[in-house]
């Protein structure tokens, strides 16, 4: 189990949980169960203090990340510019989307704040969006889902 | 003659493909240039930034890597059209030091940002780095405590809290063990100093955070930086593994008795873990929920032993006055806060970017000397300052000189350095719920003030802002804010109001006309206005058009534009991009009957 293997790295010490659950976050794209489990039993830390600590944690995600992760920025530049509609308008274009292939969230500052409005897909930055920026987004993903 | 090519890799220009640049030009690069990147230049707006010797190109692409050495370096000649380009008189500057940008700034812990390689400790070192450590160490705690104090250093966090002081008392908390902390959890939207200062020049912060575990008596030091700067995560631990590589870390450093380590800890995201009894928590391996003071944690901090805790910035100034002495430092700014002030300033300005002037600064001078005025002529509004936890501050005290007492006294706060200028196109009720909805959002619960009354207020402001407000919300509104600022647990629900009680006091006018008229002038609540083109300005360029998020810009350049307003929602592209201010907010055509 890679949560041992972490848990190891830092002397089973049970303050340092937060480390823990970044890195095994980090691996995974989220925390699956058996692996919380496992650490929970490594740590010597009870289930529900490790799930007051994740559901705390607005980083932590309990499920696995979409093929095609979305991030809309809602920093204050790109709130400015407009990021809620042209959020608003790509989740419509979407919606017919099965959820694992293409998720949306807002997110707090990307720290790109000259490119506002911004979009994150699959981690790479799509600065100055648009409707039709937004449009051609979707459909490229409708593209990769045919395949 | 050898060249120099400093290409900006902060966040920013990252995210414009500046390592791209890079590879390219050490591609193709001859002997006669070296290649380095750099951290942050402070100036994002205008990435990807490429420095050629003193020269500073803007926006730059991969082709013109192409251009800057064959062009530049062989032909010596200059790239004009990558030139900055003054805003105020569309004339091109060539000279890193003549743009009126840096020129007004007073660099003095930014100095080597965008300097120096923040990956390579020789650059640091070379640049008088670890100097003050070395210092420090002949000086001994007292000594230290002393000029800090002298100095007249107050907390960068916002707080403004005396340093030296806090130190003292630190240092006379009795124990064995004690802790040191770099609070990097810096949250507010729209602000990135830290971030920066991370990224450019991780030395400086760790020099500081050591000369202050000498003037307490730590051993240990930890960084607590948000897990979303995954780049001043990566160069904050390189710096560290090479100060320790140098021996400026670890056990008898520079031969003294002086022994310390650091430990980066990343965040998971909560904005409450920048209140200091919540970040210990956090790094305690808790929920980061704030506690009560007393006990300060410098009688009982981290794993109950006395800690001190202080921002990345005062940590940099830390080594920059055991550098210069108290007396240099006491020089600049005003009487009761001396020094400078670092601000990310954002919004509505030409040259938005991060800057650092000398404390008094007036705002005018910042917003309209530094930060180039507002683009497009459109009229100044307000300036937020301090983030979430701040105030909107009014047109007529812009002239006031910035500092911790004179933005307090405006119902704002100095806070950590986050300064969004707005101009007439942000309606300033919908402002005040955006700031309000984010402390809603991230309050952690434990009190019922914040944790009840920030949504209750959200829920007035999501009324008013929605055409359904009554007049009464106004005084409701305003006895909420403050019992929620008088009776919360900590600094985020006792500031959380603040972005609505400045705003009430300023732009009232602003929330009666949302209630009674049911009309936002600014354009930005959704069906409380409509937008029309004004055919006596209007030139028919067709920008409207061209740029509208929901093509509902109906003509052609022969025949004139009208706005289909029922496909109109009223993004505001077309207000934006209408190069004579052609289009006009009026009331919304379907008049609410109240």
């Amino acid at each position: 189990m890679l949560s041992q293997e972490i848990a190891s790295r830092y002397k089973n010490d049970k303050t340092a949980i937060i480390q823990m659950l970044n890195a095994i976050q980090d691996h995974y794209g989220y925390l699956p169960k058996d692996e919380i489990i496992s650490l929970s039993k490594s740590i010597m830390l009870p289930m529900s203090k490790i799930w007051g600590i994740i559901t705390f944690y607005s980083h932590y995600k309990l499920t696995r990340p979409a093929k095609h992760p979305v991030r809309v920025c809602s920093g204050t530049a790109c709130h400015v510019k407009n990021s809620k509609l042209l959020k608003d308008v790509f989740e419509e274009l979407i919606e017919d989307l099965p959820e694992d292939e293409v998720s949306v969230e807002s997110v707090a500052c990307l720290g790109c704040c000259a490119l506002a409005p911004v979009f994150e897909v699959n981690g790479e930055v799509h600065g100055g969006m648009t409707k039709k920026k937004v449009e051609e987004l979707a459909s490229e993903l409708h593209g990769e889902e045919m395949r | 003659m050898t060249h120099r090519i400093k290409v900006c890799q902060g966040t920013g220009c990252l995210s414009s493909k500046s390592d791209e640049i890079t590879d390219l030009l050490r591609m193709k690069a001859g002997e006669d240039v070296e290649v380095t990147i750099t951290g942050c230049h402070g100036f994002c707006s205008q990435g990807p930034i490429v420095l050629v010797d003193d020269v500073l190109y803007t926006h730059t692409t991969k082709t013109d890597s192409k251009f800057i050495l064959e062009n530049h370096i062989r032909d010596g000649k200059i790239l004009k059209n990558r030139l900055y380009k003054n805003p105020a008189d569309k004339s091109r500057i060539e000279k890193y030091g003549d743009i009126p940008f840096y020129s007004k700034q007073t660099r003095i812990l930014l100095e080597r940002c965008g300097n120096i390689d923040p990956e390579n400790i020789d650059d640091y070192i070379s640049a008088g780095g670890y100097q003050s450590l070395k210092k420090a160490i002949e000086l001994g705690p007292e000594a230290i405590i002393e000029i800090v104090k002298e100095s007249g250093l107050r907390g960068r966090g916002g707080a403004g809290f005396p340093t030296g002081v806090k130190w003292e008392f630190a240092r006379n908390a009795p124990g064995a063990q004690k802790y040191i902390i770099i609070n990097a959890d810096e949250g507010d939207p729209g602000a990135f100093m830290d971030r920066s200062i991370l990224e450019a020049d991780p030395h400086s912060v760790i020099e500081g955070m050591m000369i202050g575990a000498i003037a307490i008596g730590a051993s240990i030091g930890y960084i607590y930086v948000r897990a979303e700067y995954p780049l001043a995560v990566s160069r904050f631990r390189k710096a560290v593994k090479q100060a320790r590589e140098r021996g400026y870390i670890g056990e008898n450093i520079l031969g003294s008795k002086f022994s310390f380590d650091i430990v980066v800890n990343e965040g998971a995201g909560a904005f409450v873990c920048g209140e200091e009894t919540a970040l210990i928590a956090s790094i305690e391996g808790k929920r980061g929920n704030p506690r009560q003071k007393p006990p300060f944690p410098a009688i009982s901090g981290l794993f109950g032993a006395p800690t001190n805790i202080n921002n990345v910035k005062s940590f940099a100034a830390v080594t920059w006055i055991i550098k210069h002495g108290a007396e240099k430092f006491r020089s600049l700014g005003t009487k009761d806060s001396p020094g400078t002030a670092i601000f990310s300033l954002t919004g509505k300005v030409n040259n938005s970017g991060l800057i650092e002037v000398e404390m008094g600064t007036t705002l005018r001078e910042i917003i309209f000397g530094i930060g180039g005025g507002i683009p497009k002529n459109k009229k100044f509004k307000a300036v937020q300052t301090g983030g979430p936890s701040g105030g909107c501050i009014p047109e007529q005290y812009l002239d006031t000189p910035v500092d911790y007492s004179t933005l307090a006294d405006l119902g704002s706060i100095m806070g950590s350095g986050g300064m969004v200028v707005i101009d007439e196109s942000t309606c300033i009720v919908e402002f005040a719920k955006y700031f309000l909805s984010f402390t809603q959002k991230e309050s952690c619960g434990k009190c019922t003030p914040c944790r009840e009354g920030t949504l209750r207020a959200k829920e007035i402001l999501e009324r008013i802002t929605s055409g359904n407000g009554k007049l009464s919300d106004l005084e409701d509104l305003s006895k909420l804010a403050r019992v929620i600022k008088t009776t919360s647990l900590c600094g985020l629900g006792q500031t959380a109001p603040n972005p609505v009680l400045s705003t009430l006091q300023y732009f009232r006018e602003e929330y009666i006309e949302h209630i009674v008229d049911g009309m936002c002038r600014a354009g930005v609540c959704k069906g409380m206005f409509s937008l029309e083109i004004n055919h006596d300005v209007c030139i028919n360029c067709s920008k409207c058009q061209k740029s509208c998020t929901f093509d509902s810009v109906l003509g052609n350049r022969e025949q004139g534009f009208v706005i289909n307003s029922e496909t109109c929602e009223g993004c505001r592209a077309c207000l934006e991009s209408c190069p004579v201010n052609g289009i006009e907010v009026r009331p919304p055509i379907e008049l609410k009957v109240k």
